[in-house]
């Protein structure tokens, strides 16, 4: 999910994305849910739980545009994605 | 080449390549921050600046301007009533410290200012790493002889593969033994709370593979 939401984000993220504003209330309200849900799942949940919520909180915003929410997520995914790149699939 | 020095060479490789792969996670996060400064989110800096300075920026800003920025972090989470936040960046604002070759001295002083705040706050958590941090600062000033306190940190069961309380306690026990002198248990510890770190992914983790090569240079 990490890979396929790197390689969303490679594709998508120009300043076209940056410009599109996400407008509709009810998907910035689901991206501020995974957003809490992530804090949450930090120290009590299993790895996996937090990385499902984070790359679907970036996925969101890449779809749809970019809202207040979307700073919170990447900064998340660049965080967590970068702890949990293996370094064998780097050779 | 000798098996020590084939060791140092290896983890300098390895740390090589995981560097530049991170290139592109390190872009992320900076078009993130930019992206940040196009919102009115007051609220939400301290969670930001929290992960951008306490889990990403030290690896292309200067260790001080990250326990700098985390320290402003630290101050606009408590004004803003987010306590939580607010003493994961003292904890990181310490960690930063201590790698930025602040004055231990300093370092003490600030430690024991976040442990009279948990007093009212009540995060043990917090105050666990702290009193953790506190431990391995007061060894290195003065051996723990005057600066130590009764306090100390309630770690658990280190065996148990849950505790998340483990990878910082070996960490810690590993600094501590290397600059004690007692560089076999350095490794000891330090072999131990590496495979916990996992991949080089967290400024400990490096400082971690740090001291071990420190170790294993000591002994060549």
């Amino acid at each position: 999910m990490l890979a396929d939401t790197l390689t969303m984000y490679e594709e998508v993220y120009n300043d076209e994305w940056i410009n599109k504003k996400l407008e509709d209330e009810k998907i910035r309200t689901i991206a501020k849910i995974y957003n809490t849900f992530v804090i949450a799942c930090f120290l009590c949940k299993p790895r996996h739980i937090l990385v499902y919520h984070m790359c679907r909180a970036v996925q969101l915003s890449l779809q749809n545009g970019t809202c207040q929410y979307t700073p919170l997520a990447l900064i998340h995914f660049a965080g967590y994605a970068m702890k949990d790149e293996q370094p064998a699939s780097i050779w | 080449m000798n098996g020590p020095t084939l060791v140092l060479t290896l983890q300098s490789s390895l740390t090589f390549h995981v560097f530049a792969s991170y290139f592109v996670h390190s872009r992320i996060a900076k078009n993130a921050m930019s992206m940040l400064k196009r919102f009115d989110v007051a609220d939400q800096y301290p969670l930001f600046y929290l992960n951008y300075y306490g889990r990403v920026a030290w690896r292309f800003e200067a260790l001080q301007v990250c326990a700098d920025k985390l320290r402003r972090a630290f101050e606009a989470a408590l004004s803003l009533g987010h306590v939580d936040i607010a003493f994961y960046c003292s904890i990181h604002v310490i960690k930063n410290s201590i790698f930025s070759g602040a004055s231990l001295r300093s370092i003490m002083k600030e430690i024991d200012y976040y442990l009279h705040l948990l007093k009212t706050y009540k995060i043990e958590t917090a105050r666990t790493f702290l009193l953790i941090f506190r431990e391995t600062v007061s060894l290195l000033i003065d051996n723990g002889q005057a600066t130590s306190i009764e306090a100390t940190p309630f770690v658990g069961d280190l065996n148990d593969p849950g505790n998340k309380l483990r990878e910082s306690a070996f960490f810690h026990k590993a600094v501590q033994c290397l600059w004690v002198g007692h560089t076999e248990r350095c490794r000891y510890y330090s072999e131990k709370c590496m495979p916990i770190l996992g991949p080089l992914a967290q400024l400990t983790t490096y400082m971690s593979k740090f001291y071990h090569g420190k170790e294993t240079y000591m002994q060549m």
